[in-house]
């Protein structure tokens, strides 16, 4: 089939290479008069760059020819349309949907949204399509993790599909076909159903999150061990092991977005600010590793020396959106610190907020950090900070605080060592 | 009798035989131009005098006495830095206070406008550090929430000016919360502090002597509290001190012996009165709630303000104008009752700011040679938001039996922007009822027809001077613009009275005695010497706990 891709949301790309890997003729496009080429699509600090694996599966499918790029007039013409929008870009949608409308006719017409502009939006477009003329469009949510948004798509265990159009639903489940072999579960649902499902799944993980941060928190006052407590809740067949791990908070674009959308639905239709409350304090949570610092040092940090590891929002992505890096590192360097920061591949991203100056060092390796430092804050659970080189790092540091906003260390081993050792809730 | 041995008071008195008998409602008869000949303005503020009980023979009668009391010299006497406060023997520099960085004045041959601008960038330091979330309090949480603790004038004017500019927040000045607490008995702090988190929670400590008793007493128990609050934490005393604690006073050493280290010190200066103290560090809560910049426009309004009454024609003069009618008012006429009737909800502290500061300027009884007074110096004065003195004491002052003056305070413009069409009727409604009691309290019934033929319990007698005074709109400078101009209202009457407005030696006793009663409610010891009525008192009082 002919397909065209909208946007460059990390569902689009991850989309557009498996569909065009299953001899799909996918055509990728920012907007209708827009013709950028591949490498101006993939320029750093872009999403495709910033996903491990996923340029080299999209150059393979360029230099196969089943991708192309920057042919809007040939995309508009396909019979298959994705969107795959940032959540801001809703009235593009509208743009892209209108002009498909004039281009295809009498062309049966299938439009797929996995963007998230909100509940009921798939519907406003859907207003814009010829229903007598076989147009139809679904809304399918997106259950990619950034790190492995490959692996997620093409392995996907379940596929809930927001559309009522069995003709639409025929051809969708067609293009999956591929995919389902891992599907354990199908559902055919309504459009706000489906959007609304994908803020319920994530409303409830943050709720989970929130939760753990907070009895973290808690046991870290009545000096009680949070991974303890955590082994026991994950025994119980109720709740499970998932999202149980404490840390200092949770970041990334997609899912921060979508709990404001929940929020915001909450707030205004039930008055309710129980997930605003969990943004907020996911807010503070950010930067708990400083206040660990702060306290510490009795409030006294400045031109302290902090080796900061960790700046993406989570290992495997280069990706720095709504990262508790941001904050801790801004407020270490308005208290005054000097920062030596490291991270595997964000390092380039976080350094156009905040550039290399006399009061931020990037060091290419994270044991490099640590001289004269007075303390470790660790951010991010890279592989690579789980077993450092302790005796290594004691003589290094001027200071053997660590800091640990992830839980990655154990906190008797380091202690026995001679590190001063700060965990989350324990 | 001619209360101020001039020749312009002989003629004022002739002149008041003659205008005591006049019927505000006949001027108009006689003069249908009064608007024209009695309104004044300067740039987004007008005053209008015309519903006052005067001819252009009494203002012209009024500026001459002015001008024999040597108001012209007293204005620069005051500018200059002269030392006009002789009882306490220092200057009043509230208008340097708002005098831009790039002039000069120089007081014992210090550029004082040096330490001012010094302390302000100073005090923009702090706010921005607080706006940006960088105050963290001993936890390492940002402080988010501060309660200025003082009384008088630390308490007043802040809390006036952050009622009045609650519309001027900035993004960032939002996310804080700011409170006031005054209160000696510390009811305002108890419950504050039932809801307030202590992690987030700065204390400002606002004392000018720093030994206000009701200050201290409540920061002291601000103190305790953070210190309870803080269990599962070693903070010690010097940490809570450091982060939860900033003090703004002329007295720096008193700030360190309470505790609060220098480097959380705002300052002002013994030349600043404590009710003209709001334009300095005293300040800072205006500055946390409408940010630097706005508060830097609160002060340009006040400056222009100064200008205007330094070097207008007491002709047009409005700071001048606005005292010799009350001067007219409470000397020739006898009138001792001023009532304050804002109406604009934004400015419903602005009676009791004004209270604080006509009353203890010039509710004096000697003059500045140390003599009895022989004339009427300060009236009472009080008020409240027109619209709901109108359901209180308006009765007082359309059938009461004591003549009352009154200022009218509002503005023309209020809730712009298109979606605001309910609230631009309500602003409507505020203007038509203001419009309207001035006008019957000045005129009377003689407003409608037929009148003279209601019963005396529904007649309107009307005579109650009235100004009004206009802003354009609401905002910083013409706020500041309307409280410097009663400061020099203030400052006029004071001239005009011959009396030291800058002191307030009648609220010492009060203090001094206090402190000597607090044995005998101890129960530690009975004092015999005390009058029946105190003694009774206390033994009731301990009888009961």
């Amino acid at each position: 089939m002919k397909i065209a891709v909208w946007g460059s949301e990390l569902i689009g790309w991850t989309a557009a290479t498996a569909f065009a890997e299953f001899g799909n003729q996918v055509h990728v496009n920012q907007m209708p008069d827009s013709q950028q080429s591949l490498s101006e699509q993939s320029e750093p600090n872009s999403i495709l760059f910033n996903e491990p694996g996923l340029l080299s599966h999209v150059k393979a499918q360029y230099d196969q020819g089943n991708l192309t790029f920057g042919e809007p007039y040939a995309a508009l013409e396909c019979p298959i349309q994705i969107l795959a929008l940032h959540p801001d870009q809703f009235p593009l949608a509208k743009t892209i949907i209108q002009r498909v409308n004039q281009q295809v006719q009498p062309q049966q017409l299938v439009v797929i949204n996995y963007s998230t502009f909100g509940l009921g939006a798939t519907d406003e477009l859907a207003a814009l399509l010829d229903t007598d003329k076989q147009q139809a469009i679904a809304y399918i949510p997106d259950q990619l993790s950034e790190g492995s948004a490959y692996d997620n798509f093409i392995k996907a265990r379940t596929l809930v599909i927001g559309c009522q159009s069995n003709e639409a639903n025929k051809i969708i489940k067609a293009l999956y076909k591929p995919f389902s072999r891992s599907l354990e579960q199908m559902m055919i649902v309504k459009r706000r159903e489906a959007e609304f499902m994908k803020f319920a799944v994530n409303g409830m993980l943050a709720l989970r999150l929130g939760y753990i941060n907070e009895l973290a928190n808690l046991a870290d006052l009545l000096h009680i061990d949070i991974d303890t407590i955590t082994a026991g809740m994950g025994s119980d067949p109720r709740i499970g092991k998932h999202y149980l791990s404490p840390g200092c908070g949770f970041g990334g674009a997609h899912f921060s977005k979508s709990i404001q959308n929940m929020a915001e639905l909450l707030k205004t239709n039930r008055n309710s600010i129980i997930l605003n409350t969990l943004l907020e304090e996911n807010e503070k949570q950010k930067v708990l590793p400083f206040r660990k610092l702060w306290r510490h040092y009795k409030a006294d940090v400045s031109n302290l020396k902090v080796a900061v590891w960790g700046l993406s929002f989570k290992p495997n992505t280069a990706s720095i959106q709504n990262a508790p890096s941001l904050q801790v590192v801004e407020t270490l360097l308005a208290q005054g610190c000097k920062v030596h920061a490291h991270d595997p591949q964000a390092m380039m991203n976080f350094a156009k907020h905040f550039p290399s100056t006399g009061e931020i060092a990037y060091y290419n390796q994270a044991i490099e950090t640590l001289k004269d430092a007075d303390a470790l804050i660790i951010l991010t659970e890279w592989n690579e900070y789980y077993s450092p080189d302790y005796y290594q790092m004691l003589e290094l540091m001027k200071n053997p605080v660590i800091i640990d906003g992830r839980n990655i260390m154990d906190k008797e081993l380091m202690e026995s060592f001679g590190f001063v050792y700060y965990g989350v809730g324990r | 009798m001619n209360v101020f041995a001039t020749e312009a008071g002989t003629d004022l008195y002739e002149h008041a035989t003659i205008m005591g008998k006049a019927h505000i409602a006949s001027l108009f008869q006689q003069n249908n131009q009064r608007f024209e000949d009695f309104s004044y303005s300067v740039p987004g503020l007008l005053l209008d005098l015309s519903k006052q009980r005067i001819t252009a023979e009494t203002l012209q009668l009024l500026c001459e006495l002015a001008r024999e009391k040597q108001l012209k010299q007293w204005i620069e006497d005051l500018y200059n830095g002269e030392k006009i406060n002789t009882s306490e023997n220092r200057p009043a520099l509230h208008t340097a206070l708002r005098t831009p960085a790039d002039q000069r004045l120089n007081v014992d041959d210090e550029d004082i406008l040096v330490p001012i601008h010094e302390n302000l960038s100073r005090m923009e330091t702090l706010v921005n550090c607080i706006h940006a979330g960088q105050w963290l309090g001993g936890t390492g949480h940002p402080i988010d929430t501060i309660v200025n603790i003082g009384v008088g004038g630390s308490d007043l004017g802040p809390f006036m000016a952050c009622k009045a500019l609650g519309e001027f927040t900035t993004e960032r000045s939002r996310k804080v919360e700011i409170h006031f607490v005054s209160s000696m008995d510390g009811s305002h702090l108890s419950s504050l502090l039932d809801r307030l988190n202590p992690t987030r929670t700065l204390f400002v400590i606002s004392s000018k002597s720093f030994t206000t008793i009701d200050t201290l007493a409540n920061a002291e128990t601000a103190k305790e509290w953070l210190k309870r609050a803080d269990q599962h934490v070693d903070m010690d005393e010097a940490l809570i001190l450091k982060r939860h604690f900033i003090g703004v006073s002329a007295t720096p050493k008193r700030m360190i012996d309470w505790g609060i280290p220098e480097s959380n010190h705002l300052y002002f200066w013994e030349w600043t009165g404590g009710r003209y103290s709001m334009w300095s560090t005293i300040g800072l809560p205006i500055a946390l709630r409408i940010g630097m910049q706005g508060f830097r426009d609160m002060l340009a309004g006040a400056h222009a303000m100064d200008n205007h009454f330094r070097n207008s024609e007491f002709e047009t003069n409005l700071p001048v104008l606005l005292a010799l009618t009350g001067i007219w008012n409470i000397n020739f006429l006898g009138i001792t009752a001023h009532a304050i009737l804002p109406y604009d909800g934004r400015l419903s502290h602005l009676p009791s700011y004004l209270e604080q500061l006509e009353m203890e300027s010039n509710g004096k009884n000697t003059t500045r040679s140390n003599e009895m007074v022989g004339y009427n110096t300060c009236p009472v004065l009080w008020g409240e938001i027109g619209t709901n003195a109108q359901h209180a004491f308006y009765q007082l002052l359309h059938q009461g039996t004591i003549p009352v003056m009154c200022d009218f305070i509002t503005c023309s413009t209020r809730y712009e922007g298109p979606n605001n069409i309910e609230l631009k009727h309500q602003h409507q409604l505020n203007l038509s009822n203001c419009l309207a009691q001035s006008q019957i309290l000045a005129l009377g019934d003689t407003v409608i027809e037929g009148a003279e033929n209601a019963p005396p319990h529904k007649r309107y007698r009307g005579n109650q001077p009235c100004s009004t005074l206009l802003l354009d709109k609401l905002t910083p400078e013409t706020f500041g613009a309307l409280i410097a101009l009663y400061e020099h209202k203030v400052f006029v009457q004071s001239v005009i009275w011959n009396i030291n407005p800058f002191d307030q030696w009648g609220v010492e006793l009060g203090k001094t005695i206090a402190t000597g009663l607090l044995p005998a409610l101890d129960g530690s010891s009975e004092n015999v010497s005390l009058d029946s009525s105190t003694r009774g008192l206390i033994k009731h009082i301990n009888t009961k706990r």
